[in-house]
């Protein structure tokens, strides 16, 4: 008997839903905890179900290697949030008038936060396993208006109200695209099978027929798409909401987020669109991978470049990591524009890499706006001397984020370099390497207040156990990867391996 | 049943999504902002049942072959799936209200560019 992670999940959302309107007022935390113990479940099902190449209700709903590693990445994400969260219930709330970038949540809605944690969480699983449009637009509107609900959890703080208002507004536009380009999919082809969608798309005389508007539909199904990982034509949501969200679940959207849109863009772009071949009009052979490659290149550079750049000219940390996120959004999207035989593999590692760093630096965050009431530069001054050991750790998180050697973040960006090569995108290589070097200076400007300006005080800082928590399986984790990226690297390609995503594919073509 | 009259209706519905999508852009007051991106989903809606009524291309389903009524089948979907669209719309724009509200209260204007916070 499969245990699904899916329904573990949705039973965990529903167990901590109930638990907060049923459970003791005494102990708040404990929703927190049951949310965590369910999350922890899933992620042993999934690794559980390892290797496994199953399809369920019609060829609806899938479990391959892009399911299972991807889902793996969300569940590890959620946990991790749920500890930083956990911190967050019946925290002081901020006292300055209420606009402050961390506070707590009152007690009485810990079930809600866990259960809206774990439903975002749920629709990012179900995006990674659905093989149907249908229930891949449906994955993606769960985890977005579950998220909406998030960002805007802390009621009384006009900050986060606003920040979800953004939003909304914006996400609201980006479905709009995306059902758009749904739309033409579904029509001409017929199905809401993506596979099947491929086949007819694939089939003699339909991409000579309609080849303009299957073109369009994929144009707007990616941009819809981009909104999730705050890619370029979508990104200008990412620094508000970033900052007004509560900490944790601007670590759930940077990170959880990202991986779910990354699947929806992996399941719709190889499934259904990238391997078509047809005789063009004057008479040679074309193929999607070569006419879309452009398009995926242009918003993968812009983001690198637009993020970057604008990374530079914040002083808020929250916004620069949602900066930064826009340029991690378009490292993510180069493997997929320099289509390659390991690109789901760079993908996967690079994520990895980037969640564990992510997660770690966020563990900082928190506890240092919520100690000092401000998301800005100058909140990180003096860090060093308040607690030593934060200010090492944040220094091996930010060296992993922007690439330096013997961290994780270093082999991730360099397989991305390898394939980019690979695929023959020297400018997008070159990009890599250029907005790369652009990291430094931001990720250095806070490592220059933590280790070499005098704070305002020398207080120690006291780090809660959760936090404690987080902050180390992330180190563990960046440097294990650092250490050993090329056992990490097979191990994700062996257990989930990609190859049965194309195996049955290329059997049915 | 013409091609003319699909040709009309996806212009029909690319224009609706035209309208929609500018008014998602331009506007400033939250309210017409999703209400225009209702727009876009109803585009969305009608251009899927307008191809699916009259374009059967891919009518044959992997899973369960060749179909008696074939035609039927792919204009059943089509107009499954505009009930999704419709009702994923009517959840977005409940929490979108939702939202609005909420930050209305805190700071009463309308409109998205005045609720900018002061850094």
């Amino acid at each position: 008997m499969i245990w699904l992670p899916e329904a573990i999940v949705l039973a965990g959302a529903l167990a901590s839903l109930a638990f907060g309107v049923l459970g003791r007022r005494s102990s708040p935390r404990a929703a927190m905890d049951l949310a965590l113990v369910f999350t922890l479940a899933a992620l042993l099902a999934t690794a559980a179900l390892a290797g496994t190449v199953v399809e369920a209700f019609a060829g609806a709903f899938r479990i391959d290697g892009v399911t299972l590693s991807f889902q793996l990445l969300l569940l590890v994400g959620t946990a991790l949030t749920l500890l930083l969260a956990r911190e967050d219930v019946g925290a002081p709330a901020p006292a300055t008038g209420g606009a402050a970038p961390s506070g707590g949540v009152p007690a009485e809605h810990a079930g809600e936060y866990a259960g809206l944690l774990l439903l975002a969480a749920l629709g990012g699983m179900l995006i990674a396993a659905a093989a149907d449009l249908l229930l891949l637009f449906l994955g993606f509107e769960l985890l977005s208006i579950a998220g909406y609900a998030l960002v805007g959890f802390r009621k009384e703080d006009p900050l986060s109200t606003q920040a979800a208002v953004k939003y909304v507004l914006t996400g609201a536009t980006a479905t709009g695209v995306f059902v758009f380009g749904l739309s033409y999919l579904i029509g001409l082809t017929g199905t809401t099978d993506v596979y099947a969608a491929g086949e007819v798309i694939a089939s003699p005389g339909f991409m000579e027929r309609y080849g303009r508007l299957i073109f369009l539909a994929f144009l707007f199904l990616f941009i819809g798409a981009a909104y999730k990982i705050a890619a370029f034509p979508f990104h200008l949501w990412a620094p508000d909401v970033y900052r007004g969200a509560p900490t944790p679940v601007t670590m759930f959207l940077a990170v959880v987020s990202k991986a779910a849109g990354l699947a929806l863009i992996v399941r719709l772009y190889l499934g259904a669109f990238a391997w078509t071949h047809w005789v063009g009009a004057s008479g040679l052979r074309e193929s999607f991978l070569l006419k879309s490659g452009p398009v995926v290149a242009l918003v993968s550079g812009f983001s690198m470049v637009l993020g970057s750049v604008l990374a530079l000219r914040t002083r808020d940390v929250k916004r620069l990591f949602a900066y930064a996120g826009i340029a991690h959004a378009g490292y993510l999207l180069v493997p997929l524009a320099a289509a390659n035989p390991s690109m789901l593999d760079q993908i996967v590692f690079y994520l990895l890499a980037y969640l564990l760093a992510s997660a770690g630096a966020f563990a900082v965050l928190r506890r240092v706006t919520e100690e000092s009431g401000t998301s800005d530069l100058k909140a990180f001054a003096g860090l060093y001397h308040r607690a030593p050991w934060s200010a090492w750790a944040l220094l091996l998180f930010f060296l992993s984020l922007a690439g330096i050697p013997l961290t994780m973040g270093f082999f991730g960006k360099w397989y991305l370099l390898v394939g980019a090569a690979w695929g023959g995108h020297g400018l997008l290589a070159t990009l890599i390497v250029v907005t790369s070097v652009m990291s430094y200076a931001y990720y250095f400007a806070v490592l220059k207040q933590a280790f070499l300006r005098p704070g305002s005080t020398e207080r120690p800082i006291r780090f809660r156990g959760a936090e404690v928590a987080v902050v180390l399986i992330a180190a563990a984790g960046v440097l294990l990867g650092g250490l050993l990226p090329g056992e990490v690297l097979r191990t994700i390609a062996q257990a989930f391996d990609a190859a049965h995503f194309f195996g049955l594919y290329d059997g049915r073509l | 049943m013409t091609d003319g009259m699909l040709v009309g209706l996806l212009l029909f519905g690319a224009l609706l999504f035209a309208l929609g999508l500018y008014g998602a852009l331009a506007q400033r007051n939250a309210v017409r902002v999703l209400l225009a991106v209702e727009l876009m989903l109803l585009a969305g809606g009608l251009n899927v049942v307008a191809l699916t009524r009259f374009l059967p291309a891919g009518a044959e389903n992997r899973r369960l072959g060749p179909l008696p009524l074939a035609g039927d089948y792919a204009a059943a979907l089509g107009q499954t799936t505009t009930l999704f669209f419709l009702a994923v719309a009517a959840a977005e724009v409940a929490i979108g209200l939702a939202a609005v509200i909420a930050a209305y209260r805190l700071r009463p204007t309308p409109n998205v560019d005045e609720m900018d916070e002061r850094e």
